[in-house]
């Protein structure tokens, strides 16, 4: 394209942008995208025939390698898949057909079961913990994506050797760019002539304009988990979609509120998709000398985020001690606002754990919070964060269910870390045993075609092809077995109110022949999360020692076992499956959830919390850890209150905490709150001069903050 | 080592003094005001909170004292016969009963104070003491800001001021700042609301500024009560011929407190009283600005 035709056609992309900025028209419609497409008969085959077409392809080629089998699976759907594409829509990326290769992967699973699967499947029933193959937790090599678009990056396969995997990787992206060519056919059908000139141009070249980049991003995203491996990370969102601000800048091409029209879009895309999990955007991040790196579309496109109010994205911002203030406030704004779906990484501490992970600064640059909140190198990782998941709390029953009980609490320990760590053991063998099944499962040409690593390496993600090659295991439950083993050191060695031997009826009988003993143990005894020196050493042995045989344990692809101490929602399925414990918990409740205290003993506020949680070594924990505050809004309200989050974030950081989130409750929270106070007993409220527990009002107090919550919305 | 009695050691509190703080809340006070929202505070002995919501009926308080029964599904509680021993508490799952009034040492009170204290560096924050009065345990807060002061954190009294200057002149050394309630100008008024004259407590204030302590003055505003222009000027007036003020900070009567009167046996005087409008505050700070006030806000 020449200059004047060129500055004549990014003109047409601001009209029509600004006829596009209608975002809130076209939102209602634009979120049902994905729930009721309306793909155009003629564009393609039906769903039927291309399955059919599918098969028989795979039927005629079962000889053939997975990687390039799938690879031509991939290229049939992408080629001939019915599209849609709205005339209102800034993006296009709808096609049918996308789960038809996810069978591929159950048919090939199937046939590859690891040997000891009946062991696994034990162990996940007990709810112990589970191995699994994790291929949910990616974030591709965004930058050579940006860079190079999709026929670069198949130029770059083509340019790195011959083989089976280069090959593959440039059978996906040869028809990535056709499946771009028929996009922008359709486009040009519906009316839509900007998404139809992007298109074009993105077809044969990489991204110009900031959204021309956004396009393809989505594009690659919806292939990718059409591929088999969800897309957890859009990936350093200010650091990669900056130049491209930058260059429309430049050109005049976009003012700020038009970009943050088009983010409104793009956002929209990450909430019609409508996965409970959510697309992750990291923000704000540091170079090697600890120089921030954040810019003005970090504020841009936080702006953006804020005003689109949605739950997905969510957001994980890195905070290191030179994040301006500017960026901070804002972030902490929508806290405030309810806009809760926002996590603190504290760069300090994430440096030292990951260096301890093996990884040098010019990669740790490039980190970021995948999934949830485990810490990954940008486009250099595959780190399975749920290769495995693990029940800290059931570990306390099989210590009971032994035939010799201990005899000194030291021994009770003991004897918890030796059953620890056989369970750890068995869970990381059948993990392996699952990797090597990976290539033949699930062989991911178009995510490893993202990422230089790979073309390195020659090999695909599936078969170790990435320069990081780690797998995470959850570990759920501190908090309840720490509580746990100190009540059994005090209640039955240090004060011998009990021998274990009874405790141990009381544990099979749920307490209910105890409830005198429970109270007290329950009331009385001190708990994980109160800032208590002696018990909170107890979840430090405990973590310390999982921590130094997990993240020292090999796996079979190159990479080590990782740590991480957080539970997502395994604390309610875990719970189910666990028996009473010695912390007085009942049969089958849940467990504490991440790192908060179990439910109801958190009784010296967030402070104490962050100080129990700070007593951990959280550079031990390579695939991360997270806690929660649960605060209410009015505990922050007025100038006084929006100071208080920005202090403990600052304080939990400089104590060596990792990440950190906040829950400010709303209306709906506390009419639960009302009817099961028992699962709230750490909401506290301002009443005046002081935070009183809203479980502590009368119910006409109650209702008069939850008028007020709701008068709010 | 002298002892305290202490209801509450709250964390995270943002409204008694600057920055993050903690507070200890002490037990027992000489004042009765209707509106009270502490009532758990008023005696100087341990008191039983019984919240009969959450009694969940199961008995525990009945096996370890004689004071409590279930009959006929209901929880039958004597207080009479009860000396707050607090043994039914520690039993009770739901915290139905609770005791008010817990023995503690400074070097308790020290090392729960401490356990925050990078939270009070960090935000200019630092450890108030409330009530109840403080003051009439003035020895224990004295010993106990003195050694806060040693650790260089930051102290505050809440105080209702009507208690022996000689109390005040035990804990100025130590006291970085004295949250000082005005709750009415007239002598007679102040009787009938509070139960006490208030002279002392002018008094006290006044030689508490004449000492050059630092003094943020609490006004809580009870509609009908305290709110008229003439309570408002006459405070103002006084107020105004102070040279230490942080300034004055208006305090919106709530109706939170009722659970506890229930709980804790104590007849709640001031029914049917609604927290001032915000209009309301507004005239109020507008009125005490006009004697050259300045009204500290959230």
């Amino acid at each position: 394209m020449n200059n004047s035709r060129k500055k004549k056609w990014e003109k047409k992309v601001v009209e029509k942008q600004i006829m596009l900025n209608s975002f809130k028209t076209l939102r209602e419609k634009l979120l049902k995208q994905y729930s009721e497409p309306h793909f155009d008969s003629e564009s393609g085959l039906s769903k039927e025939m291309l399955r059919e077409k599918l098969s028989g392809y795979a039927a005629a080629n079962r000889d053939l390698p997975h990687i390039l089998l799938k690879a031509n699976l991939f290229k049939l759907i992408v080629e001939n898949g019915r599209l849609d594409v709205d005339p209102d829509d800034p993006f296009a990326d709808h096609l049918d057909g996308r789960d038809l290769l996810l069978p591929y992967q159950q048919i090939w699973a199937r046939e590859n079961p690891i040997p000891d699967i009946a062991a696994n499947q034990r162990d996940r029933d007990s709810g112990l913990g589970e191995a699994k193959l994790d291929l949910s937790h990616t974030s591709p090599d965004w930058s050579s994506i940006l860079e190079l678009g999709v026929t670069g990056l198949r130029d770059r396969a083509l340019a790195a050797g011959d083989s089976d995997f280069y090959r593959a990787v440039a059978i996906v992206y040869d028809s990535f760019r056709n499946f771009i060519l028929r996009l922008a056919d359709q486009a040009r059908k519906a009316g839509n002539d900007i998404v139809t000139d992007n298109l074009e141009f993105l077809a044969d070249k990489a991204p110009e304009t900031l959204y021309q980049a956004l396009q393809l991003s989505y594009l690659y995203n919806q292939l990718q988990e059409m591929e088999g491996e969800l897309v957890r990370s859009q990936g350093i969102f200010d650091q990669l979609f900056w130049p491209f601000y930058q260059h429309d800048n430049k050109q005049g091409i976009a003012t700020d509120r038009q970009v943050k029209d088009l983010l409104h879009f793009f956002y929209l895309k990450c909430l019609a998709q409508n996965i409970s999990y959510g697309k992750n955007l990291n923000f704000g991040s540091s170079d090697e000398k600890e120089r921030d790196l954040s810019n003005h579309f970090t504020l841009l496109a936080l702006q953006a985020w804020r005003e689109v109010r949605t739950c997905n994205p969510k957001i994980c911002l890195r905070i290191n001690p030179h994040t301006p203030a500017s960026i901070k406030k804002l972030a902490v704004s929508c806290v405030l606002e309810g806009l809760t779906g926002i996590v603190f990484s504290n760069d300090q501490v994430a440096r030292k754990m990951l260096s301890e992970g093996g990884k040098p600064p010019e990669d740790i640059r490039d980190y970021l919070l995948i999934g949830c909140y485990e810490p990954s190198i940008m486009g250099r990782e595959m780190c399975c964060s749920m290769a495995c998941t693990f029940n800290f709390a059931k570990v306390v029953e099989l210590v009971f269910a032994q035939a010799r009980l201990p005899e000194s609490y030291a021994e009770f320990e003991k004897s918890y870390l030796d059953l620890l760590e056989k369970s750890l053991k068995r869970l990381m063998a059948a993990a392996r045993e699952f990797e090597k099944t990976w290539k033949t499962v699930n062989p991911s040409p178009l995510l490893s075609g993202s990422m230089r690593c790979c073309l390195v390496s020659g090999r695909d993600v599936s078969d170790g092809g990435t320069q990081y090659n780690n797998s995470g295991i959850m570990c759920a439950g501190l908090p309840d077995a720490a509580d746990s083993l100190d009540a059994v050191r005090e209640m039955v060695f240090n004060r011998q109110i009990v021998t274990l031997e009874e405790l141990k009826q009381h544990l099979q009988n749920d307490w209910q022949d105890a409830p005198l003993l429970q109270a007290k143990i329950l009331n009385t005894l001190p708990k994980w999360g109160n800032n208590n020196p002696e018990l909170d050493s107890i979840a430090k042995r405990i973590s310390a020692f999982t921590a130094n045989l997990i993240n020292h344990s090999a796996n079979t692809r190159g990479g080590h076992f990782q740590t991480g101490i957080w539970s997502i929602y395994f604390n309610v399925n875990f719970g189910a499956k666990t028996g009473a414990l010695p912390n007085g918990r009942h049969k089958g409740k849940r467990l504490a959830q991440n790192l908060s205290s179990s439910i109801g003993m958190d009784r010296n506020g967030v402070t104490s919390l962050i100080n129990s949680s700070a007593r951990l070594n959280h550079a031990q924990f390579l695939d991360g850890s997270i806690l929660d505050i649960m605060l209410h809004p009015s505990a922050v309200a007025g100038d006084r209150g929006r100071g208080v989050i920005p202090e403990l974030i600052r304080t939990y950081f400089e104590q060596g905490g990792l990440a950190i989130q906040f829950n400010i409750f709303n209306a709906e929270s506390l009419k639960q709150a009302q009817q099961e106070p028992e699962k709230f007993t750490n909401l506290q409220v301002r009443v005046c001069g002081w935070n009183i527990r809203f479980i502590d009002l009368d119910r006409d107090s109650q209702d008069a903050f939850i008028a007020q919550a709701e008068a709010l919305v | 080592m002298i002892q305290g009695l202490y209801i509450d050691f709250k964390r995270l509190t943002i409204h008694d003094g600057p920055g993050l703080r903690s507070t200890l809340f002490m037990k027992g006070c000489p004042l009765h005001c209707l509106w009270c929202h502490n009532p758990e505070s008023i005696d100087s002995h341990p008191t039983l909170g019984f919240y009969a919501d959450k009694c969940i009926l199961c008995g525990n308080c009945t096996q370890v004292c004689d004071c409590h029964q279930i009959v006929n599904g209901r929880h039958l509680y004597d207080r009479d016969q009860c000396v707050a021993c607090g043994k039914c508490a520690d039993v009770c799952p739901t915290q139905a009963l609770e005791l008010y009034g817990r023995p503690i040492t400074v070097d308790e009170a020290m090392k729960m104070a401490l356990s925050d204290r990078l939270f009070y560096h960090n935000s200019g924050g630092g450890v108030t003491v409330s009530g109840g009065e403080p003051l009439l345990q003035a020895d224990f807060c004295a010993e106990f800001f003195e050694r806060l002061h040693a650790d260089g954190i930051h102290t505050a009294v809440d105080t209702c001021g009507n208690v022996p200057w000689e109390a005040f002149v035990k804990v100025i050394p130590y006291t970085d700042l004295f949250l000082y309630d005005f709750k009415e100008a007239d002598n007679a008024k102040h009787r009938e609301y509070i139960g006490h004259g208030n002279k002392l407590i002018l008094k006290n204030l006044q030689r508490l500024d004449e000492a050059g302590c630092a003094i943020e003055i609490r006004m809580p505003l009870i509609p009908g009560l305290n709110d008229t222009d003439t309570d408002l000027n006459s405070a103002g007036e006084f107020l105004s011929r102070l040279k230490h003020l942080t300034g004055i900070r208006v305090l919106p009567y709530h109706g939170y407190a009722k659970n506890k009167y229930v709980a804790v046996g104590r007849e709640f005087n001031l029914t049917g009283q609604c927290p001032p409008s915000a209009d309301k505050m507004d005239a109020v700070k507008k009125c005490l600005q006009t004697h050259h006030l300045s009204i500290l806000e959230d």
